[in-house]
C-alpha cells in the first residue's frame, strides 16, 4: 500500500492539472476536514490526500455541538442523532444555577430601548414564574453530545467514499524551500506533494516549520493541564478537568454544567494558549488544532475548525492569486479565535484563574456592569444574547440597567418579553 | 436617572428623537423639552428613506397609512442609478434579496458565472423589486417566505418637513411629559468643572436647564461642536462632493416607485417623486464644477415648474470624532454628514436614536456607554462611507476631471480589501452590524460594472447551459410576477382616498440589515 500510495501521489501531481490538497492531522479534525472539503470542492475535482497521524488523547474525547449546527459537522450529527447514538442535552439559560446561556436565537428587541437579554434578566429576577428557559430553544434542535472518535470514523468512511486518499503514518517530515512547503516525507518513506497543505495536526506540525506560534499572555490565559475521566452513569461521557497554573481546577465538558473537582489525575503535560498569527501562509493553511491551542471548554477547536473550513471552501481553488483570500481567511480565523479566547478568558477571570481580561472583554464587562448592555460585534459562536448568559455564569452582575428599563414597570417588560417569546 | 432631557433643534432629527423618547419614556418622570425656532429653516433634503424607517414608525405605534397621508408619501422600491457606470447606462439598487440562495451558496455566484458565460441580463434583473419599480407597480411584500413576493422590502419618499410636523403633532397630542419651546439659543450654560451642559438661554431670556442634551441643531452643531469642541473628521478625500442645490417642482410621477440618482460630470442629481410634488437636487464638487455651471446643468435636467427658490447647501463629508461628549449626544447633521446617495440621512438619525435609547444608562456615569455609542456610530458611518465610495469608484467613467480623480484616488483600506476580495475570489465579505447586506454590495458592485476573476466551482453542479437556462427561466418568472401586480397609483389612490386597502405588513429588517 505504501509504495502504491507513494507512486499514486507523485503520479497525479506530476501529470494532472487538478489541484492537490494534502491534509495532515489525526482524529476528527482530519477526517472532518477531508470529507468536508471533498464535498464542497467536488466540482473542482481536487485530489485530496489525508495524511493520518497517530491519534492523541483528545481524539477520544466527547464534544458537544450547539444549535444551529455548523455546516460541516451537521450532516453526520444529524445522521447519528437519527440513529439515536447521540445524547441530546439541555442548554442552560442565564437563569439556571450554572448560568450558561446559549442561543437565545433571536434578534428580539423587546422595545426600542431594551434588548431581549436585558429584558429577560429583568423578568427572571423579578417574576417567580417567568419561564426559566427560552422558548426559542424548544423550536430549535437541542445541543448534542458526540463522541469524537465515533464521528471521526463516520467522516473517515465518508471521505473515502468521496475519493479521499488516506495515508496513515507515524510522523511526517516537512521539506521546505524559502518558507514554502515543497513536500512531506512520511515516517515510512512516502513523499507527499501538493498545491496546498492543510494542517490540522495538534500544535500545527506543518505550520510550525514556516512560522512560530504566538503565545497568549499568561495573565489572560494561564497554562493548563487536562485530566480526563469517564463519568459513570452518564452515558459514556468523559469529563475533562482543566487545571490551571494557580493549582485551582475547573471542570467542564460535562455538557452545560460548570462544577469543580478537587482531585483528578493530571498525567498530561502542561499546555499554553498559542496560535499562528497567519493561519494561511503561502501554501500552508492551519486549521482547528493546527491553528491554535486553547483550553477546549465553551468553544472547542473543532468549532473553529468548522468555521475555518467553511470559509476556506469558498476561497481555495478559485483563483491562482490568493493575496486577498489569505488576508480574508486570516482575519476571520483570528476573529474566531479571539472570540473563543474571550469566552474562556471571561470564565477564567470570573473564577479568579486568570488575572486579566482581554481588552474586548474589558469593554464587554464594563458595559454589562454599568447598565446591563451588550457590545455589538460580529460574533459567530456566542450570540449577543448568549454573552449575557456568560457574564452571569462568570459571576458578573450589572450594577444598574439602562434608563428605559428603569423607567418601565416590570409588568410591562414581562408582558412585552412574553409577547416576543410567543410570537 | 436623567430627569430633564433637552433636544436642541427641530427638523427631522429633532422630532424623530422627541417622538422616540416620548414614546419610550411615557411612563417615566422624564421631562422632554424640544427647543426650536421657526425662524431657522431646516435642510430637509432627506426625502427618500430606506425600509428601516418602517420599523421606527412601527415601534412608535404609528399607522402607516396615516403617516403616508400626512407626509404625502409614495412608495420606494429602490434607487435608479443612471449614468453612473457610463453615460446612457442605468440600473436599480432594489430593496431586497438578490435572486435566491441555494444550498450551494448565494445567488451572486451563479449570476457572476452566468455573466462570464455571456448572460445578457444584468444583476438587478433578478430582483422582483426592480421589475415592479420599472413597471410602476406596487404591492406589499408577501409574508410567505416561499413566495417570490416575499423577497423584497419597501420604503417611502416623504416630505421630510411634513414628517417633522406629523411627529410634532404625535408628541404634543400624545404625551404629557413633552413640551416644545420656541426660541433661538443665545447662550449655552456649562458646568465650570466638568464642562457638562447645564442649560440653554434663549433670545427671549428664558433659561432651560437639563441633565442631558441632544444636539439636533443641524450643520451648526451648536452643542457638540461649538460648545463641547467635538472635532469634525473630514472624509472629503473619498467623497469630494461638497455642495448641493435643491428645489421642489410641481411635476408628479404617480407610477414611479423609486428614486433617481443621475450622475453628471462632477456629481449627481436626485429626483424624488412625492405624491404632490417632486424633490430635486444637484450634488456636485466645487473643486470640479462652479456653482453657476451646476445651476445651469440642474435647470437643464429639471422637469416641471419650480415651487420655491433654489436652496444652496454647502457641506462636506464628515463625522464628528465623537457623537457623544459629556452629557450631550449629537443626532443627525450635527453629528456628521454623508451625501444622500443611498438615502442614509434619516437612517443615521434613526440608528443614533435606537443606539442611544438602548445604551443610555439609568445613572449619570455614562462613560462606558458613551464610548460604546461612539464606537458603534463610527462603524456605521464608515460602512456607509465605503458603500457610497463604491458607487463612484467602480465605474467606466473617465470623461471628466471629477471621474478621473475618483477612479484613481486612494480607497479606504476596508473598501479596498472588500473589492479586491470580490475581484480575486468572487466573495462578498459580510458583517453583522452596519447597513447594507451582501445583496446591496452585489447589486451595486456588479451593476456598476465591477468584475470578478473567479467563477466559483460551487456553482458547477449546473452545467453552463443548465445555468443559463435556469437563470433565464427564473428571470421570466420574476418578470411575469411583476406584470401581475397592480399600479402604484392605484394603491396610492386607495390609501389617500380612504378606500379599502390591505394592511401593511410588519417590517422585515432581515431584507435590508438588522440594526440595534
Amino acid at each position: 500500500m505504501a509504495s502504491v500510495c507513494h507512486e499514486f501521489v507523485w503520479g497525479i501531481f506530476m501529470n494532472s492539472t487538478r489541484i492537490t490538497i494534502a491534509i495532515v492531522g489525526s482524529g476528527l479534525s482530519l477526517t472532518l476536514s477531508a470529507a468536508y472539503l471533498a464535498e464542497k470542492l467536488q466540482y473542482l475535482k481536487p485530489i485530496i490526500l489525508a495524511v493520518q497521524l497517530p491519534e492523541d488523547e483528545s481524539d477520544e474525547d466527547f464534544s458537544f455541538s450547539f444549535p444551529p449546527f455548523s455546516e460541516p459537522i451537521s450532516p453526520i450529527l444529524r445522521q447519528q442523532l437519527a440513529e439515536s447514538s447521540l445524547r441530546k442535552i439541555d442548554l442552560y439559560t442565564p437563569s439556571s444555577p450554572a448560568g450558561l446561556g446559549f442561543n437565545f436565537s433571536t434578534y428580539g428587541v423587546v422595545s426600542a430601548g431594551v434588548s431581549f437579554p436585558q429584558a429577560y434578566q429583568i423578568c427572571v429576577q423579578n417574576v417567580a414564574d417567568f419561564p426559566k428557559y427560552d422558548r426559542f430553544l424548544e423550536e430549535k434542535a437541542p445541543g448534542i453530545i458526540y463522541n469524537r472518535k465515533s464521528v471521526a470514523d463516520d467522516y473517515r468512511r465518508l471521505a473515502v467514499k468521496k475519493d479521499v486518499v488516506l495515508i496513515p503514518c507515524k510522523s511526517v517530515q516537512v521539506i521546505k524551500d524559502e518558507g514554502k512547503i515543497i513536500s512531506l516525507e512520511t515516517s515510512d518513506g512516502q513523499r507527499v506533494t501538493a498545491d496546498y497543505f492543510i494542517d490540522c495536526s495538534a500544535k500545527g506540525k506543518l505550520m510550525s516549520c514556516v512560522q512560530e506560534r504566538v503565545r497568549v499572555s499568561d495573565e489572560i490565559m494561564p497554562s493548563w493541564s487536562v485530566a480526563r475521566k469517564r463519568i459513570s452513569g452518564v452515558s459514556s461521557a468523559i469529563s475533562c478537568t482543566f487545571k490551571f497554573a494557580s493549582s485551582q481546577m475547573i471542570s467542564t465538558i460535562n455538557y452545560g454544567h460548570t462544577s469543580y473537582e478537587k482531585t483528578a489525575d493530571f498525567n498530561g503535560g502542561e499546555a499554553n494558549a498559542e496560535y499562528f498569527q497567519f493561519p494561511w501562509l503561502g501554501n500552508c493553511i492551519a486549521v482547528g488544532r493546527g491553528f491554535a491551542e486553547i483550553p477546549e471548554f465553551l468553544i472547542d477547536l473543532n468549532r473553529i475548525l468548522e468555521k475555518q473550513l467553511m470559509v476556506l471552501s469558498w476561497l481555495i481553488g478559485v483563483n491562482s492569486q490568493t493575496v486577498y483570500s489569505e488576508r480574508h481567511f486570516n482575519t476571520l480565523s483570528n476573529r474566531y479565535l479571539d472570540e473563543a479566547v474571550d469566552a474562556v478568558n471571561l470564565m477564567l477571570c470570573g473564577v479568579g484563574f486568570a488575572r486579566e481580561l482581554t481588552p474586548s472583554n474589558q469593554r464587554r464587562i464594563a458595559l454589562f456592569q454599568s447598565s446591563a448592555g451588550t457590545v455589538k460585534e460580529n460574533n459567530v459562536f456566542i450570540s449577543e444574547n448568549s454573552w449575557t448568559g456568560l457574564f452571569h455564569a462568570a459571576g458578573y452582575k450589572p450594577t444598574n440597567t439602562n434608563a428605559f428599563a428603569a423607567s418601565t414597570s416590570v409588568n410591562q417588560i414581562v408582558g412585552r418579553t412574553k409577547s416576543l417569546i410567543s410570537r | 436617572m436623567i430627569q430633564k432631557l433637552v433636544i436642541v433643534g427641530g427638523g427631522t432629527a429633532g422630532w424623530m428623537t422627541a417622538a422616540a423618547f416620548c414614546h419610550l419614556f411615557q411612563d417615566s418622570p422624564l421631562q422632554i423639552t424640544l427647543v426650536e425656532s421657526d425662524a431657522i429653516g431646516t435642510v430637509g433634503v432627506g426625502e427618500a428613506t430606506i425600509p428601516h424607517l418602517r420599523y421606527f414608525n412601527e415601534r412608535l405605534g404609528i399607522n402607516e397609512h396615516e403617516f403616508m397621508r400626512a407626509t404625502n408619501a409614495t412608495f420606494k422600491l429602490g434607487i435608479m442609478f443612471s449614468d453612473w457606470r457610463k453615460p446612457g447606462h442605468s440600473y436599480i439598487h432594489p430593496f431586497g434579496e438578490f435572486g435566491f440562495a441555494t444550498s450551494h451558496g448565494p445567488f451572486y455566484h451563479y449570476w457572476s458565472r452566468a455573466h462570464q458565460l455571456g448572460l445578457e441580463l444584468a444583476a438587478d434583473e433578478f430582483s422582483i423589486a426592480t421589475h415592479m419599480a420599472r413597471l410602476g407597480r406596487f404591492t406589499y411584500p408577501s409574508q410567505n417566505d416561499s413566495e417570490l413576493l416575499s423577497t423584497f422590502s419597501y420604503a417611502f419618499h416623504i416630505d421630510a418637513a411634513r414628517y417633522a410636523v406629523f411627529l410634532r403633532q404625535y408628541c404634543e397630542k400624545t404625551f404629557r411629559n413633552f413640551s416644545r419651546q420656541e426660541g433661538k439659543i443665545e447662550h449655552v450654560l456649562q458646568d465650570s468643572s466638568s464642562g457638562d451642559i447645564t442649560g440653554i438661554k434663549l433670545d427671549s431670556g428664558l433659561a432651560i436647564d437639563g441633565d442631558f442634551f441632544i444636539d439636533c441643531s443641524g450643520f451648526s452643531s451648536l452643542l457638540l461642536n461649538k460648545t463641547l469642541g467635538a472635532k469634525p473628521l473630514d472624509m472629503s478625500e473619498y467623497l469630494p462632493c461638497n455642495s448641493a442645490i435643491a428645489v421642489p417642482t410641481d411635476e408628479t410621477y404617480p407610477d414611479v416607485p423609486f428614486s433617481r440618482a443621475t450622475a453628471h460630470a462632477a456629481g449627481w442629481q436626485w429626483r424624488i417623486p412625492l405624491r404632490h410634488r417632486t424633490g430635486n437636487g444637484c450634488v456636485y464638487s466645487t473643486n470640479f464644477m462652479s456653482d453657476s455651471e451646476a445651476e445651469e446643468l440642474f435647470h437643464k435636467n429639471l422637469a416641471g415648474n419650480k415651487l420655491a427658490d433654489l436652496n444652496l447647501i454647502r457641506f462636506s463629508a464628515r463625522r464628528m470624532d465623537a457623537s457623544w461628549k459629556n452629557n450631550c449626544v449629537a443626532i443627525g447633521l450635527s453629528s456628521g454628514f454623508l451625501e444622500p446617495l443611498e438615502s442614509t440621512s434619516i437612517h443615521l438619525i434613526q440608528v443614533a436614536i435606537m443606539k442611544l435609547t438602548e445604551l443610555l444608562p439609568n445613572g449619570k456615569d455614562w462613560r462606558v456607554e458613551r464610548d460604546e455609542f461612539n464606537r458603534q456610530m463610527t462603524d456605521e458611518y464608515e460602512k456607509i462611507r465605503d458603500f457610497l465610495v463604491l458607487h463612484y469608484h467602480v465605474t467606466e467613467r473617465e470623461d471628466s476631471e471629477f471621474w478621473r480623480y475618483i477612479k484613481n484616488m486612494p480607497l479606504p483600506s476596508s473598501l479596498e480589501q472588500r473589492m479586491n476580495l470580490i475581484q480575486e475570489a468572487g466573495i462578498i465579505d459580510t458583517y453583522q452590524h452596519g447597513l447594507f447586506l451582501e445583496s446591496s454590495w452585489a447589486y451595486v458592485y456588479f451593476c456598476q460594472g465591477g468584475q470578478s476573476n473567479a467563477s466559483h466551482h460551487r456553482t458547477h453542479h449546473l452545467s453552463d447551459q443548465e445555468l443559463l437556462e435556469h437563470l433565464r427561466k427564473f428571470h421570466a418568472e420574476i418578470a411575469k410576477t411583476a406584470q401581475s401586480i397592480g399600479k402604484q397609483s392605484d394603491m396610492l389612490n386607495r390609501i389617500y382616498g380612504g378606500g379599502e386597502v390591505e394592511k401593511w405588513p410588519q417590517s422585515a429588517m432581515s431584507l435590508y440589515g438588522v440594526f440595534s
